[in-house]
């Protein structure tokens, strides 16, 4: 942990008995200057969110791509690719699935492509926000 | 009575250092919080234990060239109720 603290390195040296030594330069700041700013997890406020939100499978900007065991997309003729979900996943069902359920309708091999699909979603991609919503802690 | 502070459980958090920040990640709110100086270093010098603002100051000075000239006990009290507002020390008494 100390490593990361500060993050400002003095130029001061001591040499006690040839030892040389290093201390980090701390700038306090004034009292009315906070030093915090915090993120909050917007993407997960509720359980809600996450029971409600949906992913598709594949996503609008590979909407007719088939999905091979790896989660990748690939093309309608690929040897042991599975078609698109019929409809969104929500959220609980992907958790559920990502708990070593299946996924509504798809059978176990179908289930495990789909959410290694699901896992390989990137921000910008369709469903991204609510499968980062399920990383979240609560 | 004497006014003490407690940093949370160390396993609560997870640190990343950046140029001129740190992050700080707090397991149990899922809240992410980016720390400037001095908060970094006073969470780093409380080690859990039950501290007065003067005993933090004494451990900076210790550890750290501070910055001449600054009232340190004030602005570490101040640092203090605001990561205590933000539940990353606890308030106590001794």
């Amino acid at each position: 942990m100390n490593d990361h603290l500060p993050s400002e390195s003095s130029a001061n040296v001591d040499q006690n008995n040839g030892i040389v030594t290093r201390r980090r330069a701390l700038m306090m700041g004034a009292i009315t200057a906070s030093a915090v700013v915090s993120i909050k997890p917007a993407l997960a406020q509720t359980a809600g969110s996450v029971l409600n939100c949906e992913i598709p499978v594949p996503g609008n900007n590979v909407a007719g791509g088939y999905i091979a065991s790896d989660g990748s997309i690939v093309s309608a003729d690929t040897p042991g690719a599975f078609p698109p979900a019929g409809r969104n996943f929500t959220g609980e069902e992907v958790r559920r699935a990502m708990n070593g359920r299946t996924l509504p309708g798809t059978s176990y091999d179908q289930s495990q492509a789909y959410v290694n699909y699901i896992r390989r979603l990137q921000s910008g991609q369709s469903g991204f926000t609510c499968y980062a919503s399920l990383q979240m802690p609560r | 009575m004497t006014l003490t502070y407690r940093a949370g459980p160390k396993d609560d958090l997870i640190w990343h250092g950046l140029d001129s920040m740190t992050l700080l990640f707090h397991r149990p709110s899922g809240i992410t919080h980016m720390l400037a100086d001095p908060a970094p270093a006073i969470l780093e010098v409380m080690e859990e234990a039950p501290l007065t603002a003067v005993e933090i100051a004494s451990r900076l000075r210790a550890q750290f060239d501070v910055e001449p000239g600054a009232d340190m006990e004030n602005i570490i009290l101040a640092r203090l109720e605001e990561l205590s507002a933000l539940g990353l020390v606890s308030r106590d008494s001794r």
